[in-house]
This record gives C-alpha cells, sequence and structure tokens, in this order.
C-alpha cells in the first residue's frame, strides 16, 4: 500500500511538471514558468546570455546591468511571445534577435493579439456609472479640495507625521475608529445584522476597556476576532435598494453621492465629537482625525492623481466602484450569515429595532 | 508491484487527460513566482541606496512584462472604443498606457519595503480567467489587492488589478469612455503623450 501511494504521487508529479499535453509549444505555462522565469530575468542584468542562473544571484547589481536595461527588454520577453518550447529557451534567441529591433520593447506581445477585436464579456461587470448632472460645480470643488489637499492638508500631515512616530499615529486612528462605534451598531441593527451588531457592541466594550480607551484594538487579535463591521448609513439605505442618486463633491468633506450625503448627516449626529464644547471643539477634533489620517496614507491621492488621464472622472469612477461593491459585499455577507430558507435578508428590520 | 505500477499509470493517463486539473490553483502559482520575485527585488539589501533606483525599475519592468498582459490590459481600458483604434494606434496606446502606469507605480511600488503579500484564494471566472484574492499587510494597514488573470495557450497573466475594490481597467474604462465621446483617437493619444512626457 505504501508502494503505491508512493508510486502514484511520483507519477501524479511527473504528470505535473512533465506536463504531458499536445501543445508543448505553448508550455511557458505555470509549472514551466519558473524555469523560464530565471533565465529571462538574469538576462537582464547581463548581456551574455547565462541561463539556469539561481534565483538568488540575479538580484545582486552586476556592474554591466545599468547600461544595458533597454538590450534587455526584448530577451525578457522574446521566450514569451514566440512561446518557445520550455526548458531551452531563453539563450537561443535572445541575444540574435533584439539589437535589430528599432524599440526595444515591440515585441511583449503576438501582433495577433493587438489586432483582434474587444468583445463584451456577457457576464462582465457591468460598468459603474453614476449620474453627475452637477458637474461643472462637482469639477470646481473637486479643485478647491485638491487644493485644500495640497496646500493645507498634506504639508500639515507631513510634518506631524515627522513628529509622531507612526505606532502612536496607528492608536489615534483607532481611538477614533472606536468612537465611531455608533455608526456602525444602528447601521449593523438596521441591516438586521444582530450578530454583527453584537460584535460591534463587543469590540466597543473590549478595545474601550482592555484597549485604553480605544487606543488599542485587541478585538482584532487572532485571539478574539472581532474585526471591525465594516458598515455605514449610505451602505444601509443602499442595501434596502436606494439608488446613490447622482454625484456630489462637497467641498472639505470630498466626493459623495445623495445617498451618502445622508451618511454624513448621520455620522455627524451619532459622532460624540458633535456634541463638544465650546463650538469649535468638534472642528478642531475633525481636523485633527483628518490630519492623523492623512499622515497614515500620503501618497494615495497623489498616485490615484497621477494616474489618472482625467483625476476628476477617476475620482468619481473609485467612488462609484467603492460604494457599489461595499454594498454588495455585504449583501452577500447578510444572504451568507442567513440559515438557508429564512428568504431574503432586511425583511423583518421593522420588528427587529423595537 | 507490478500491478501497482499497472494502477498508477492508467491514473496518470487519466489525470493528464482531464480537462486541467492541475491548472487549479495555476493562476495563484504564476502569481506567487512574479510576486515573490518583486518583493525580492524590493528587500535585496545590496539595492537599497538610491542610486540603485533605476537598476530595481528596470528589473520591475521585466517582471512587469511577464506578468501582466498588456494588450488585454489596454484593450479593457477602452473596450469598445478599441475596436475604432487602428494598428498602429493600438501598439502606440499599448506603449503609452504602460508608460502612464509606469510613471505614477514605479515609485509607489518602490516605496514598498516591510510589507508582505498574503495570498487567500483563488476563484475561477470562466474557463480561462481567474480571480486571485491577496492582502499586503503593512505595520498601518491592510490593502485588499486582487488580480483577474487570463490563459492564453498556458501562460497566465494579469489583465485587472483591483484595489480596495476599486477595478483599475475600469476606472480606466470610464476615463476613455468619456475622453472618447468628445474627442477623436488621435486627440486621445495626443493627451496621453503629454502626459507620459510631463514630469
Amino acid at each position: 500500500m505504501k508502494h503505491f501511494c508512493l508510486t502514484v504521487l511520483f507519477l501524479v508529479l511527473l504528470a505535473g511538471v512533465g506536463a504531458p499535453r499536445a501543445d508543448a509549444s505553448s508550455a511557458v505555462a505555470t509549472s514551466a514558468s519558473a524555469p523560464i522565469l530565471l533565465p529571462s530575468a538574469g538576462n537582464s542584468n547581463q548581456l551574455e546570455p547565462v541561463s539556469q542562473e539561481p534565483p538568488a544571484r540575479e538580484s545582486k547589481p552586476d556592474p554591466g546591468s545599468v547600461e544595458s536595461p533597454a538590450m534587455a527588454e526584448p530577451s525578457a520577453a522574446e521566450p514569451e511571445s514566440r512561446a518557445v518550447p520550455a526548458g531551452s529557451a531563453p539563450e537561443s534567441v535572445a541575444p540574435g534577435t533584439s539589437p535589430e529591433l528599432p524599440e526595444e520593447e515591440k515585441r511583449n506581445w503576438h501582433t495577433d493579439d493587438l489586432e483582434s477585436d474587444y468583445v463584451p464579456e456577457e457576464e462582465g461587470e457591468a460598468p459603474v456609472t453614476l449620474y453627475d448632472p452637477l458637474e461643472p460645480f462637482n469639477r470646481a470643488m473637486y479643485h478647491v479640495n485638491d487644493k485644500l489637499y495640497f496646500w493645507l492638508l498634506k504639508p500639515v500631515s507631513q510634518t506631524y507625521g515627522e513628529v509622531v512616530p507612526e505606532p502612536a499615529r496607528i492608536s489615534v486612528r483607532n481611538f477614533f475608529s472606536n468612537l465611531a462605534f455608533p455608526v456602525r451598531f444602528l447601521s449593523c441593527l438596521l441591516q438586521a445584522d444582530f450578530s454583527g451588531a453584537v460584535k460591534e457592541s463587543g469590540r466597543f466594550v473590549v478595545n474601550t476597556l482592555w484597549g485604553v480607551g480605544g487606543l488599542l484594538d485587541p478585538s482584532s487579535k487572532n485571539e478574539l476576532d472581532l474585526p471591525k463591521q465594516n458598515v455605514d448609513l449610505g451602505q444601509t439605505l443602499g442595501i434596502y435598494g436606494l439608488g446613490p442618486g447622482f454625484y456630489i463633491v462637497w467641498p472639505v468633506l470630498g466626493p459623495s453621492s445623495l445617498r451618502d450625503t445622508v451618511d454624513i448627516a448621520g455620522r455627524h449626529f451619532l459622532s460624540p465629537v458633535s456634541y463638544l464644547n465650546p463650538w469649535y471643539a468638534p472642528m478642531t477634533v475633525r481636523g485633527y482625525e483628518a490630519v492623523n489620517d492623512t499622515s497614515l496614507r500620503i501618497g494615495d491621492y497623489e498616485a490615484l492623481k497621477g494616474a489618472a488621464i482625467d483625476p476628476y472622472l477617476s475620482i468619481r469612477d473609485a467612488f462609484a466602484q467603492y460604494r457599489k461593491q461595499k454594498i454588495e459585499a455585504r449583501k452577500k455577507h447578510l444572504t451568507k450569515q442567513l440559515p438557508s430558507g429564512e428568504g431574503k435578508m432586511p425583511v423583518s428590520v421593522g420588528s427587529g429595532i423595537e | 508491484m507490478k500491478k501497482h505500477l499497472g494502477i498508477a499509470i492508467v491514473l496518470w493517463f487519466v489525470l493528464s487527460l482531464l480537462p486541467s486539473p492541475a491548472c487549479a490553483g495555476a493562476a495563484t502559482d504564476t502569481l506567487k513566482i512574479h510576486v515573490n520575485k518583486v518583493l525580492e527585488i524590493l528587500k535585496d539589501p545590496a539595492l537599497k541606496p538610491a542610486s540603485a533606483k533605476e537598476v530595481k525599475k528596470d528589473k520591475l519592468r521585466a517582471i512587469y512584462v511577464l506578468m501582466f498582459d498588456e494588450v488585454e490590459l489596454s484593450r479593457r481600458a477602452l473596450a469598445r472604443n478599441w475596436n475604432s483604434l487602428n494598428a498602429a494606434q493600438r501598439e502606440e496606446f499599448v506603449h503609452l498606457f504602460r508608460q502612464v502606469l509606469e510613471k505614477t507605480y514605479a515609485d509607489r511600488i518602490l516605496a514598498y519595503a516591510n510589507e508582505n503579500v498574503i495570498f487567500d484564494r483563488e476563484t475561477m471566472l470562466s474557463d480561462n480567467q481567474a480571480e486571485v484574492t491577496t492582502r499586503i499587510l503593512s505595520s498601518s494597514k491592510t490593502i485588499p489587492f486582487t488580480y483577474r488573470m487570463i490563459r492564453k495557450g498556458n501562460t497566465w497573466k494579469v489583465y485587472d488589478v483591483v484595489v480596495e475594490n476599486v477595478s483599475l481597467i475600469q476606472n480606466y474604462r470610464t476615463q476613455f469612455n468619456e475622453i472618447l465621446a468628445k474627442n477623436t483617437p488621435e486627440q486621445m493619444l495626443q493627451t496621453l503623450r503629454k502626459k507620459v512626457k510631463e514630469t
């Protein structure tokens, strides 16, 4: 029996590695891509094609490598596009062909591939569109917020980040996140997600008591495993079937939609910070929270903006996608939670709150 | 022993005839190789000094070319508009699009150092498309990072990246849709050329 198992194991392995499929030509594939990768990446460092280098070596800087990145390009790509049979590939192809190419990177793909048209996928992601009747206003607000970020929020956050060490800033973020517990608790209740509501309450108690007033987040650790419920009020409305309405960019507060503006309002009323005295205290605290948050993700906005052809459109789309996903993920989560046969999710909400 | 061998051989045949059971998780395997290589470069102490930045970029580019299906990426970003581009325009677009991505993300990626990548699961979207869910763990946050991959021949390549629930390709699709609703493909390419050139 042991022999049998061993033989089977061996042969299965053999079958996996040998990839005995008919089209051996395209065997660059999965199991074989490791051997391909190593030599080709090796070539990118050295002009003379030394193949089969151990992976550790090629990450060392080679003196010759700096001058020759362009030459390396096609040789790295060649085995791919030509679909050379696995083992012997790169050294035979690389140096001969590459110098003749006027533009080195040209051969990363099959030319036929370039010719094939786009065919929409049936089930494929339906484009997330967000109605934007206020576009001129929104664009103006986008520019205001953009300037606000680069002229005020970013420099302040950067300086703050240099002074305050990261762990402390993470603790501050935890503290504010813990303080936002009422929104999440209410959202869970409104979504008839009682186990979520219980978990949120548990988190709040544990993090407030053991987590030094919410500075630490012991609930998320493995022992308790009570991660923050990913809920908000706008999402709750979305789960009830309310569409986003249209896109609004609020000054200071940023991208939102008609529906998610309800969330902004809800957050305001449910946050203890809003009830601080004197009148300017809530604003100050919010400002500090924004600075702290921003200090932990400087560069995100810059990347989003930099990668965009039209940053306004890019951000609008990112917002639309993000909100839609958040609602859908939650819907899935809620249906999964229900024991089978209990029907659709937030049916019994009305009675649930009483 | 002979009998065992016989069974084993039969099994082996059956296994090799099945459509591709060995490919379950193949996308993840391919991805892992690429990601590990990227991490290796990022964590390589020999490449730490700022002067090695270009070297690192070149190495990353070599991986990028193998990891991503650039044509698929471009085609999907343009969606229907792809069909109204001629071959030369398509080729130029693929080039420009890569440069746009590289300009923004190369420095971003190089800034990563102590992050860990966790591969969560792989879901098949269709016969030749898979979605690999990963998380990037850093000290201050966890970023959900999903790769959509397509198999052509036997090679799995990435054609879309979903970060924090936002699909990169879809984001570009929205932009190009609106831009091309008002402009010709040539004007759009001109915008891209300008974007690539600006510092």
